[in-house]
């Protein structure tokens, strides 16, 4: 069965595509089976509808690949992904886009 | 688009800094060569480039360039921006530079920045030189191909105009009130 993988990004970040060149890698070089979708957020409404805390948010199977303990719900932010060697990084790593979707 | 084009000259301003002075650029504590980064504290662009600013700062601060950033974003959206938590990022970071509060906004406004961190270099007569990112690459240093400010600094600091002196600014946007 396929997997859900859902994109959630806003128009002012600027890491979505890149975000999506790597979510793609992660998919091909593991042989994942997916359903990759987007979809653009465009006001805080859909953003607290969402439980959206910024840009990317990467869903599988509806569930944050790095999940947050927050309940601030902005469309204008970008989402922070710390890297394995504990650098900050606007988009998530290969590794943790692969875990999550080996875990799922 | 920023306000101040190639070789127009800065736009002063008076800010309090996170260490409780009040900052210009024509102060002569500065060094002669001035880099303006409009930052913040939450945006991960601006994070992920922080430590590369600290050591830009380290090996030019010698040669008269001195770092002074700002952060314009409206702390009443983003509390993680506001002064107080300046005050811990610049702490906890150890910057070797001072961190200015825009709360009015107007210096962001006058100098047309609108991304984290967008960088502005003036030269030793006050004249804009370069304007736009740090670097090629946010998420990983050592795949950096082209260091932007760190070679309008050379550049400038050899009587050179910049080779390149404009880039798009990458990162957040600043969060207007």
């Amino acid at each position: 069965m396929n997997v859900k993988i859902l994109v959630l990004y806003n128009n002012s970040c600027p890491s979505f595509e890149e975000a999506m060149v790597r979510i793609k890698e992660v998919i091909q070089e593991n042989n994942f089976s997916t359903e990759l979708t987007t979809k653009l957020l465009t006001s805080d409404e859909e953003a607290e509808k969402w439980k959206f805390i910024g840009s990317p948010t990467i869903l599988i199977n509806d569930k944050d690949i790095d999940p947050v303990d927050s309940n601030v719900f902005r469309l204008d932010n970008c989402r922070v992904y710390i890297k394995e060697d504990g650098n900050i990084s606007p988009i998530p790593s290969k590794a943790i886009i692969k875990n999550a979707l080996l875990n799922n | 688009m920023p306000n101040i084009k190639i070789n127009e000259p800065y736009l002063n301003f008076l800010l309090p800094s996170t260490e409780g002075k009040d900052y210009s650029l024509d102060m002569p504590s500065l060094g002669e060569i001035k880099v303006v980064i409009f930052s913040c504290n939450h945006c991960p662009y601006a994070q992920a480039w922080e430590d590369r600013i600290i050591a830009i700062q380290n090996s030019y601060k010698d040669k008269g360039v001195s770092v002074i950033m700002i952060s314009s974003n409206d702390p009443v959206q983003f509390p993680e921006d506001n002064f107080e938590k300046m005050k811990e990022r610049h702490s906890d970071k150890n910057f070797n530079f001072p961190y200015l509060f825009d709360e009015s906004q107007e210096v962001a406004k006058n100098y047309g920045a609108e991304r984290t961190p967008e960088v502005f270099i003036f030269n030793n007569i006050g004249l804009l030189q370069y304007t736009g990112a740090i670097d090629d690459n946010y998420e990983d240093e050592s795949s950096v191909k082209s260091t932007y400010l760190k070679d309008a600094l050379n550049s400038i600091l050899a009587d050179e105009k910049p080779v390149i002196e404009n880039t798009d600014p990458v990162g957040c946007t600043i969060k207007w009130k």
